[in-house]
């Protein structure tokens, strides 16, 4: 049996709001495999991002648990916290947002590696200028600002930071659903040959179906919170059980 | 200029006031009743078509060419009547429906204002009519729907409005920019069968510009094809989209994800900023590119009955799909 990056177990988050209490994540139970990609699709609000972010610890579960690399990480909290977190990184849909305005591309990834991997001076720099060529972009790019180059640009940049802490994770929230279906495609190429050249695994997080088909072995449906079902995303898709799933798949409009 | 249909847009080329030039001697001609829907990437310059034909007050020269709604000049009219046809003429309705909504306003009171600033009106039979517009369009809960805030409804409820909003003028013809983009799969659905209903109920024309290839393969009857600031290709849906003249047509089509898991096919490199100074704009991309390219005019080439492109070296350059 091959070893599980990511294994979570019966995990629960509920948030008070106003207007009562709101349960985003109720028993969810979700495996990655090594090297393995996982789609987990649903629409807004079905509880996909919260459960990205409980994985990420930028939540904290109520009930059950989280491992990360056989690591039981749900309770740990700081040295080891941030050690086992260099295991896991994450691309967000508005790539902008997630880097700082004011930082080069090249200080924000600096930023990012001189924290998960110790490096400092010109192996630092060296080694943000390889990432910065690994996803497409010439040196070049080290000394702009976020706000002077492409949404596409920007992302592969995110790409390049999250990547150089060697994750065995990637967890991409609506990576690409901002971005033109040209750009989208160029993306999706850049992540099957990072995946092909790391032993990365991924939880591909996307509302697109047909997006998820072309890149995940194995899929996840979430609906109001839980997982309705799950399986090899052909089978899900040629085969939906779900009523659920099946509408997901109706309204798929394709050309 | 020849008055063909009901709006015309006549060799409009468009520059920001810094002379950088976004639109470049674009045409096009929407019927009555007709849906025609624009693709192209980001920064091609569909929305700037649609803010063009609008007259928006802004940043945007037009350098050349005419809009001509019933065969009227928009460019010759005083700003006022421009304005008047705005919303009655012509509507629109945007990508984020919240933004064009006051918060904390009232559906209903955002309906008897617009309605109130173009012909007089009372409130009461402004709410008699904004509900049984949103009836027509089948939204359930009017009377609910009309005493909420935008804050309150959900984005495809929003939308809804808006389009009912849009409606309620009786507007010719609806220009739509990404109506679908910031909605879920399942609402993207619902609001493409919504705006078509408005054909069949008002006989509105539609223009949607849209970067989502399903949402052109459900509604449009034509197609108009954008790269770097012109229109590369344009006909009606089956023809474009089955048989892809232009490069540029046939790389937007194979970099759609499929469900059957085609992985998307990336169209290589970006998009350079020198395209006006070329005769194609896509040269720089295009892997049927050769030496003529550089010197030859871009020029229509005629396809089939109103298909047209500008260039039709892809046509016979990839599998049929």
């Amino acid at each position: 049996m091959s070893e599980l990056v990511l294994n979570v177990v019966s995990v629960s988050k509920t948030f008070s709001a106003r207007r009562g209490a709101v349960e985003a994540v109720k028993n969810v139970s979700l495996e990655v495999n090594a090297g393995e990609s996982v789609g987990l699709v649903g629409e807004s609000g079905c509880g996909k991002s919260t459960l990205a972010r409980l994985v990420t610890r930028l939540e904290r579960v109520d009930t059950g648990d989280i491992y990360l690399c056989g690591e039981r990480i749900s309770h740990l909290a700081g040295s080891s916290l941030r050690r086992a977190y260099h295991n896991v990184k994450m691309i967000f849909q508005d790539p902008r947002s997630s880097f700082d305005p004011r930082l080069t591309i090249g200080a924000s990834i600096r930023e990012a590696l001189r924290a998960s991997t110790g490096m400092t001076g010109r192996a630092l720099a060296a080694e943000s200028v390889r990432l910065l060529c690994e996803v497409g972009l010439d040196a070049g790019y080290d000394k702009v600002y976020p706000r002077q180059i492409s949404g596409g640009e920007c992302q592969r940049a995110a790409i390049a930071r999250a990547i150089g802490a060697r994750p065995r994770l990637l967890i991409c929230d609506e990576a690409t659903s901002a971005l033109d279906v040209s750009v989208q495609a160029q993306i999706m190429d850049l992540l099957r040959t990072l995946r092909r050249q790391h032993d990365m695994a991924f939880l591909f997080i996307s509302h697109d179906l047909a997006l998820v088909s072309s890149f995940c072995n194995r899929t996840y449906v979430m609906r109001s919170g839980e997982i309705v079902e799950h399986g090899p995303t052909a089978d899900i898709i040629t085969h939906p059980q779900h009523p659920y799933t099946q509408k997901l798949i109706g309204s798929i409009l394709t050309p | 200029m020849e008055h063909i249909g009901l709006l015309d847009v006549h060799h409009l080329t468009v520059e920001y006031p810094d002379g950088e030039r976004i639109l470049q001697d674009v045409s096009l001609h929407i019927h009555e009743g007709e849906i025609v829907c624009v693709i192209g990437e980001s920064g091609c310059g569909k929305s700037t078509l649609l803010n063009a034909i609008l007259q928006m007050p802004g940043q945007l020269d037009i350098v050349e060419g005419e809009i001509l709604f019933h065969g009227q000049n928009l460019r010759a009219l005083p700003r006022e009547d421009v304005r008047r046809l705005r919303g009655s003429g012509i509507g629109m309705v945007f990508q984020e429906p919240g933004a064009s909504m006051d918060p904390i306003r009232r559906i209903g009171s955002l309906f008897y204002e617009t309605m109130r600033a173009h012909s007089p009106i009372s409130r009461r039979e402004a709410l008699r009519q904004a509900e049984e517009l949103l009836r027509r369009l089948h939204l359930q809960d009017a009377r609910r729907i009309l005493d909420s805030c935008p804050v309150e409804l959900s984005g495809g409820q929003k939308q809804r409005v808006a389009i009912a909003l849009a409606m309620a003028l009786r507007p010719d013809i609806l220009l739509a920019d990404e109506p679908t983009s910031a909605l879920d799969v399942t609402v993207q659905a619902q609001i493409v069968e919504e705006l078509m209903a408005l054909r069949d109920e008002f006989g509105t024309a539609l223009l949607v510009v849209t970067h989502n290839m399903g949402v052109v393969s459900r509604m449009a009857d034509k197609v108009a094809v954008m790269y770097g600031g012109r229109i590369v290709e344009y006909g009606y849906r089956k023809d474009v989209m089955t048989a892809p003249a232009h490069p540029y047509t046939r790389a937007l089509m194979d970099a759609i994800p499929r469900p059957d898991g085609t992985p998307p096919k990336a169209v290589p490199g970006a998009r350079t900023k020198k395209e006006f100074s070329y005769p194609c704009p896509f040269l720089d991309r295009c892997p049927y590119v050769h030496t003529e390219c550089r010197t030859r005019k871009a020029e229509k080439i005629p396809i089939h009955g109103e298909h047209w492109t500008l260039c039709d070296a892809g046509f016979n350059g990839g599998a049929a799909l």
